[in-house]
């Protein structure tokens, strides 16, 4: 048990997307709203889609994943949600992102696109393609700020997981 | 016709997808911003044609004022948004608001059609996905 006592859980679930769902733009709305509602509940995690199908990881204290699933379960911007892997853990995958959708290199979308089809079900499968997607976008992110003090602030990641 | 353009936006990942769509048009991305204030000083520093703001930022919900202040400037203001609501009435001299979550392809014709009303070009059709103030 960490986080003062009151467990960490991570969770893995797919759905079924209702519109297009390709980029960050494509998702920017769902994006938006769920940072405040995150960072307020201590949910950190990362989304995507794979062939029209969402793939979202979230962590954090147990009961407000729960509140969280219920709010997912009424979102009509998806159906069929199924929770492939639920479990404690120690630490967070995903620190100082109240959510974040990586832009994943084809390869990355073809590796969980296998995985699906094998019917993988374990977060220790799934986690790491968005791990490195990210380490690798932090790079990028950096490369394109110019040094420029406007840019970095707003390219790191959010402190509220922290606060 | 390419142009300076300034991106506010508090979503990285968002920034980042918008900088790529603007630079495969030819446009220079001439800063990004997460807040209000760094927007401002960015404006006050560097000639900006077109803003895309975006109404929640880091700060707050202070893109609404935000492209107030930067169309006073003489900066082509339109608002990205998952809000539009909040500017539902327009907002004096911005040119309108492009509702989130959009494609490469909304915010290209529409970044074109602001482009073109700049320069006072005629352009008798505004892109569907883009609500015209004026």
């Amino acid at each position: 048990m960490s986080e003062a006592g009151g467990g960490l859980e991570q969770l893995i679930y797919i759905s079924v997307a209702e519109g297009p769902a390709e980029s960050a733009m494509q998702m920017s709305d769902i994006l938006e709203e769920a940072r405040p509602n995150n960072a307020r509940d201590g949910i950190t995690g990362a989304l995507t889609a794979v062939d029209g199908r969402f793939l979202q990881i979230i962590e954090g204290p147990p009961a407000k994943l729960d509140d969280l699933l219920g709010r997912l379960g009424k979102d009509a911007r998806h159906r069929d949600l199924d929770i492939l892997e639920r479990r404690q853990v120690l630490g967070r995958d995903f620190p100082g992102w109240d959510m974040v959708s990586p832009r994943l290199m084809p390869a990355e979308v073809n590796k969980l696109a296998v995985l699906l089809d094998e019917d993988r079900r374990d977060l220790d499968a799934y986690a790491p393609v968005f791990v490195e997607a990210l380490m690798r976008q932090g790079a990028v992110l950096e490369q394109h700020a110019h040094g420029s003090r406007a840019e970095a602030s707003s390219l790191a990641p959010n402190s509220h997981a922290e606060e | 016709m390419t142009a300076r353009i300034l991106i506010i936006e508090d979503e990285a990942l968002v920034a980042m997808e918008l900088r790529f769509v603007l630079e495969d048009l030819g446009h220079e991305v001439a800063g990004v911003a997460a807040d209000a204030r760094t927007a401002r000083n960015l404006v006050r520093e560097t000639d900006i044609d077109l803003a895309l703001v975006d109404i929640h930022l880091s700060d707050g919900p202070t893109g609404v004022d935000l492209g107030r202040d930067l169309a006073r400037d003489g900066v082509t203001v339109m608002y990205m948004t998952a809000n539009p609501g909040m500017v539902r009435n327009g907002v004096p001299g911005t040119l309108g608001v492009l509702s989130k979550p959009t494609d490469e392809r909304a915010v290209q014709t529409a970044v074109d059609y602001a482009l073109r009303r700049r320069v006072g070009e005629p352009v008798q059709f505004a892109p569907p996905e883009l609500q015209v103030f004026a």
